[in-house]
């Protein structure tokens, strides 16, 4: 009994990441799923990770300008999937994400301007 | 054993007084956290387990079990579904927060939510296999024996769905139920996007289930784009799941049924007009802020058919 529950852990398991992988899209659709769906599957997850980052931003007072828009679909690039613990997490990834980013352009501005002096 | 879910429901229900008439609840968020405080004729809220388990259960909440509103802690990344075994210690955090809270049971999906160390922030359709099933059932076995209360599974909506499955939603569901004596959480409005998105028919699927089993029902909104339904839980309740709540309703004595709402909130008197529809296609009697029944009882069994809408209701 173990081992059939075994086998068919390890069945699912695989049949599970594969999906996984092609709606986050970091691996094609498998054959067992239809690729269309999976696509519109996919972009509903990046709309609810986008509206749920985007409340965040709003209760903090921070207007989700197009610049923003951009940072989030790169941080989606960059973080294909939600935050292991949650929504919430994910929300705080994205402003450490944006810290982060920020600060190297900074950097990269200063490197710049010194350069050319 | 097998009946044993069933008689804790009805059980559960009568405890409650509820075993002639549906009790309405709605989905407790901190956003409509007012609206719910002032809305005299709720007898149950859910609350998203996962928001609460590393912290305190907010004042406004507690207030509600003061008033003996049953409080239902839904769960959402149990991944019952999932190829790996449930968390315990999630389980156990699930259990606590039952015994605090006097839960009458809680609930989660038959889904999974992660695979291969990655989150999919989105609860995805298991495939409908003969294998895929043992795994579930052993699954939710597993929580069972770390929960001292009754279990409810939530058929979930699905924008994709395997191509291999060797047998449909129905029979997938009312297995698993049945194998390990879990109650059912009915989604009116997962089913009416599941047969819309992918075209069978919402009566059959529910003359297939064990309708003896149902904890309670929610109920949600959304909107199609692009030719797809979404059940966002963020647009108003569309007429199609009040119809398929109509039709459930007819079919069973529904103990529980609820609103659910996630995002985009709208004002007090939109949440009021949705519970108020619920209630009048359940024939329950309206008691929203404003028609004189704030401070009567919450229990009073009426039969009243007519739309009562909610005058004066919160802005």
């Amino acid at each position: 009994m173990t081992q059939i529950q075994n086998d068919a852990r390890s069945e699912l398991k695989l049949q599970q990441e594969q999906f996984l992988d092609a709606l986050l899209g970091l691996a094609p659709c498998p054959a067992e799923l239809d690729a269309k769906q999976v696509q519109t599957c996919g972009n509903s997850l990046i709309n609810k990770r986008s509206r749920y980052i985007e409340n965040v931003l709003s209760s903090k007072n921070i207007v989700v300008t197009a610049d923003i828009k951009a940072e989030l679909l790169n941080y989606f690039k960059k973080y294909a999937s939600v935050h292991t613990d949650g929504f919430r997490a994910d929300a705080k990834r994205f402003l450490a994400y944006r810290r982060t980013c920020h600060f190297m352009n900074r950097v990269r501005t200063k490197f710049r301007s010194q350069s050319n002096q | 054993m097998v009946a044993d879910a069933v008689a804790a429901a009805a059980a559960v229900a009568e405890g409650s007084q509820m075993s002639e008439r549906t009790a309405i609840g709605i989905g407790w968020r901190p956003e409509i956290a007012w609206c719910i405080q002032q809305r005299k004729d709720l007898e149950f809220v859910e609350i998203v387990f996962e928001n609460w388990m590393r912290k305190d259960l907010p004042a406004p909440l507690l207030d509600l079990r003061s008033r003996e509103i049953d409080i239902i802690p839904h769960a959402i990344s149990l991944s019952l579904g999932g190829a790996d075994r449930p968390d315990v210690d999630k389980l156990r955090k699930l259990d606590a927060m039952a015994k605090q809270l006097h839960a009458p049971f809680v609930s989660d999906h038959i889904a999974f939510v992660r695979a291969g160390g990655k989150e999919s922030g989105h609860l995805l359709p298991v495939p409908r296999t003969e294998k895929a099933l043992k795994v579930v059932i052993e699954n939710v076995s597993i929580a069972r024996e770390h929960l001292s209360v009754p279990l409810a599974l939530e058929n979930i909506a699905m924008l994709c769905d395997w191509k291999n499955s060797e047998m449909d939603e129905a029979e997938f569901l009312s297995r698993i139920l049945n194998a390990t004596d879990s109650l059912l959480l009915l989604d009116v409005a997962n089913l009416y996007a599941n047969s819309l998105n992918h075209k069978f028919d919402a009566i059959d699927f529910l003359h297939r289930l064990p309708l003896d089993r149902i904890a309670y029902v929610h109920v949600a909104g959304g909107q199609t784009c692009d030719g797809v339904y979404h059940d966002t839980h963020a647009h108003g309740v569309p007429q199609g799941v009040y119809d398929l709540l109509g039709e459930l309703n007819a079919m069973t004595n529904l103990p529980r049924v609820m609103l659910e709402r996630d995002d985009s909130f709208p004002d007090g008197s939109a949440i009021n007009k949705e519970l108020d529809a619920i209630a009048s296609v359940l024939s329950v009697e309206s008691k929203s802020p404003g028609t004189g029944s704030c401070g009567t009882t919450n229990r009073n069994r009426v039969g009243a058919r007519e739309v009562r809408p909610s005058q004066g209701s919160i802005q």
